[in-house]
């Protein structure tokens, strides 16, 4: 595991995947190869695209003591053949028990003949899987599957945005403005979508070493792999905007001296046609917004890490610190809070962390969600950044919140983040009760 | 095709009872003995069902990873109890709960449990989940009985009127259960009897235990009747004889529709040895105010039909209750394994005096759902309203039906009202929420 994935939740293999898996379209069937309770773990809910694709061996205890499961398995697996069809991928996941019965799942499954497409993943019995690990190998396998066949041999025109959430279409308009072709992807995507890649765009990552064996399996062919931070606050979209501009070799129209804050390709001089105006437009309103954030002493913000177990790329990247260039951008006094042990070993495995990116802000580790409030009524913060499960934590300090739900992505998204962030720290009630206490 | 491998439609297991039983004692702690794995099948099951307290706090994992199973996991456990103990400090009770890996390393908990008791200075009851087969609705009940052995039964009871309710599935803190309490509430005091404690209610250990000083005891349809506690027996026997120390304690039907909530207030005037006449005079006048609502519900939803998810109890309730607004129930799907089933659901609506739903399915995986849907509703036919819990449906069921969100996960629904199910408010309050959803 790396440094970066222990700083998130860890979880199990079977939870990940299913959670990835429950919220993703295509032609595939899960076969789970555990206990019932495990099948728990698969959503069921009204937000879910199937769970009928899910299956499960409900191995009892008297299979598991005897060790015997292979069976079950290997009509599990017909079923979910007979469910997904000949092109679609079964995907077979042992669970803690089918681990400590020690059975070779891979030879039990492949017993079916004309098995097509199974992918057998197992983890250890109690063994613990880093979010951004899980991600990362989901992203391999499905990076894998569509390989293009060659190398692309005209310059890239078009671009995969990996793990990127969703902007509100803000890149596409911008790129299809320059003639490149956008194609947005993510665990969750639909398998169908992942066919994108076999063009051979320039895959773009927020995080190299997030997406380290992804970004291994597309560089071995040759293919173009870029780094480009997530779009969030200014400094961030317009770094995000620059490399993807000097990457596909956009350049302005006109001559123009870029600077710092005008990425090359987006300084394009007005008018010249009605997405130039958008960039500029989105550009100087960002602008705006920061200019005209808060700026009075600094606002104290305590930046909470790790209690969100949600396997996305947005939680996982940099550590979890994805959100601090905007905060820092917008003045704020930054301090941050890890959830998770409170061992040296491990403060001193955060502290590389934040040395790597440059980050120097105190921080202190938090054996539990509960400790949060206890921090806080400590610190008295003007706010706190955290998921929003810690809404009775948060309270309990009287320290008004901002959610990720408050953070918009992109140019575009810079004002509206803005303006959530004024409004969750001026929210009243909360502003009343911490006066009053 | 065969279905042996299905999900069923309701998967929550032991270990999400206890915790949700943990999740309804305000001071109670969940330790999870298990895999990390295991921690989302119980928090993670409730976070959008409760929006109004979180539940994240209940649950500590015991962290046992490769190297403590390994290794041997007691003291891990033992440690990391102690220090959420002491960091936290008024604990009431604690719970420890096992998943099936767990329980297959064979370690034995009960010296480590019993050196937390020690220094702790509460409770710790072990509640052997493990994921085998047993629902949810029987780790909750395990968790009910656990602190039922905690009461002081020796204890003399009060002298006056005071009747405790037990096996009360309380899952929430929400509107619709706090209304939930207050009708159970009313009712009693309509019967003539003092409402004492509701075993669970989001009321506290102190507060439940004081269940001892209650004259009599009403046992509602989720406390099981045979024993599943790790600790002492001695409740569950008692229930089984119908005394507690020298309480009576008196099985009764869940209180949904008249027929129901008509039984719940006659059993608690007799539990609490108030006149029946009282009783039935209360029921008579709540029975008038009902009758506009009822008029008008059957003016709009005759004819309608519904298909019922709910558990066995709930799902007996809503086969009275539904008719009386005119609404039939062709399918009843049962979501739980453990209160009875198909056979006590025909039972309770034989004495009710109600017709059975012709096809009774009892936690059933998607593809006989489909099948049975199919025949009763026809290729083409289809469904007015579904009621019951934020579950997936195939399209083909769930297209063109109006759905009220009833039960456990209610994700969608989160009432700013009081919105009872139970009792006379109960029967008011769905009608209203049937008439809304057929308005679309």
């Amino acid at each position: 595991m790396s440094e970066r994935t222990d700083l998130s939740q860890p979880g199990c293999l079977i939870e990940g995947m299913t959670q990835l898996l429950s919220f993703a379209a295509g032609d595939f069937a899960v076969v789970l190869h555990s206990e019932p309770d495990c099948a728990n773990l698969v959503f069921r809910d009204s937000r879910v695209v199937d769970p009928r694709r899910f299956l499960c061996t409900n191995l009892t205890e008297r299979e598991a003591v005897a060790g015997r499961g292979g069976e079950k398995l290997w009509r599990a697996v017909s079923e979910a053949r007979r469910r997904c069809g000949k092109q679609g991928t079964v995907f077979v996941l042992g669970g803690c028990v089918a681990s400590m019965m020690g059975e070779d799942l891979d030879a039990a499954a492949r017993r079916h003949a004309g098995c097509g497409k199974l992918v057998v993943l197992s983890g250890a019995a109690f063994g613990k899987v880093g979010q951004a690990e899980l991600i990362d190998r989901f992203c391999e396998l499905l990076v894998r599957e569509n390989l293009p066949n060659r190398k692309p041999k005209s310059r890239a025109r078009r671009v995969a945005l990996l793990g990127y959430p969703d902007d509100g279409g803000e890149c596409q308009r911008l790129l299809a403005s320059a003639g490149v072709e956008l194609c947005r992807l993510d665990p969750t995507s639909d398998f169908a979508r992942w066919e994108c890649l076999r063009a051979g765009p320039l895959l773009v990552v927020p995080d190299r070493e997030l997406f380290a064996r992804t970004g291994t399996a597309w560089a071995e062919r040759g293919l173009a792999l870029m780094e480009a931070p997530l779009p969030l606050g200014l400094s961030r979209s317009l770094e995000f905007y620059r490399a993807l501009g000097s990457s596909l070799a956009l350049t302005p129209r006109a001559k123009e001296t870029p600077s710092r804050d005008r990425p090359r390709w987006l300084a394009w001089p007005r008018g010249r046609s009605r997405q130039t105006k958008i960039a500029n437009r989105l550009r100087e309103e960002a602008h705006r917004a920061v200019r005209r954030f808060w700026r009075g002493n600094a606002r104290r913000l305590a930046y909470h890490v790790g209690s969100r177990k949600d396997f996305e790329a947005f939680t996982s990247a940099y550590g979890g610190l994805v959100a601090l260039p905007l905060f820092l951008e917008l003045g704020f006094e930054i301090t941050l809070f890890f959830q998770g042990a409170v061992e040296s070993e491990r403060q001193e495995q955060i502290r590389r962390l934040l040395q790597r990116y440059g980050i120097s802000r105190p921080f202190a580790c938090l054996p539990d969600r509960l400790s949060l409030a206890v921090a806080l009524k400590k610190g008295r913060f003007d706010a706190v950044f955290c998921d929003e499960s810690l809404r009775d934590e948060a309270g309990a300090a009287h320290t008004p919140m901002i959610t990720r739900a408050a953070l918009h992505l992109g140019l575009g998204g810079v004002a509206p983040s803005c303006r959530e962030i004024e409004r969750a720290i001026s929210n009243s009630a909360v502003a009343f009760t911490r006066k009053k206490a | 095709m065969s279905s042996k491998f299905e999900i069923p439609l309701m998967n929550q297991r032991a270990l999400f009872g206890s915790f949700l039983a943990a999740h309804a004692i305000p001071d109670a702690l969940d330790i999870l003995f298990t895999g990390v794995g295991c921690k989302p099948k119980a928090q993670r099951q409730i976070a959008q069902h409760d929006r109004f307290r979180e539940a994240g706090s209940k649950m500590v994992w015991a962290d046992i990873g490769e190297r403590e199973a390994i290794g041997g996991p007691l003291d891990r456990l033992e440690n990391i109890t102690l220090e959420t103990v002491s960091r936290r400090g008024q604990v009431g009770i604690i719970f420890v709960a096992t998943s099936a890996a767990a329980e297959l390393l064979s370690a034995d908990l009960r010296p480590a449990l019993a050196r937390i008791r020690r220094r702790a200075g509460c409770p710790v009851v072990l509640l052997p989940s493990a994921g085998w087969d047993r629902d949810m609705y029987a780790g909750y009940g395990a968790a009910q009985r656990a602190v039922l052995d905690l009461v002081d039964w020796k204890r003399s009871p009060a002298r006056g009127r005071s009747v405790g309710i037990v096996g009360h599935w309380f899952h929430r803190y929400e509107s619709d259960q706090q209304a939930d309490l207050d009708e159970l509430r009313r009712l009693l005091k309509g019967a003539g009897a003092e409402p004492g404690p509701v075993f669970f209610s989001g009321a506290p250990l102190a507060k439940l235990l004081e269940l001892a000083g209650s004259a009599a005891i009403l046992r509602l349809p989720y406390l099981l009747d045979e024993p599943l506690a790790a600790g002492s027996p001695a409740p569950a026997r008692a229930v089984a004889h119908g005394h507690w120390g020298r309480r009576p304690v008196l099985p009764t039907a869940l209180p949904v529709g008249t027929a129901h909530t008509e039984s719940f207030v006659l059993t608690a005037a007799q539990a609490a040895g108030a006149g029946e006449d009282r009783a039935r005079r209360f029921v008579r006048e709540e029975r008038a105010r009902l009758q506009p609502v009822l008029r008008r519900a059957r003016r709009e939803l005759a004819g309608k039909r519904a298909l019922v998810l709910a558990d066995t109890p709930l799902a007996a309730g809503l086969c009275c209750l539904l008719p009386e607004l005119g609404v039939r129930v062709p399918l009843a799907v049962l979501l739980d394994e453990t209160l009875g089933g198909r056979k006590a659901l025909q039972a309770e609506l034989r004495t009710s005096g109600v017709d059975s739903p012709p096809v009774i399915l009892e936690n059933p995986g998607y593809t006989e759902l489909e099948r049975a849907f199919e025949m009763v509703f026809g290729r083409r036919g289809g469904v007015d309203f579904i009621v019951g819990p934020d579950l997936w449906l195939p399209p083909r069921i769930r297209e063109g039906a109006a759905w009220m969100e009833l039960g456990f996960p209610s994700n969608r629904w989160h009432p700013s009202e009081p919105a009872p199910v139970l009792g006379f408010s109960g029967l008011r309050a769905l009608a209203k929420r049937l008439l809304e959803v057929a308005a679309g």
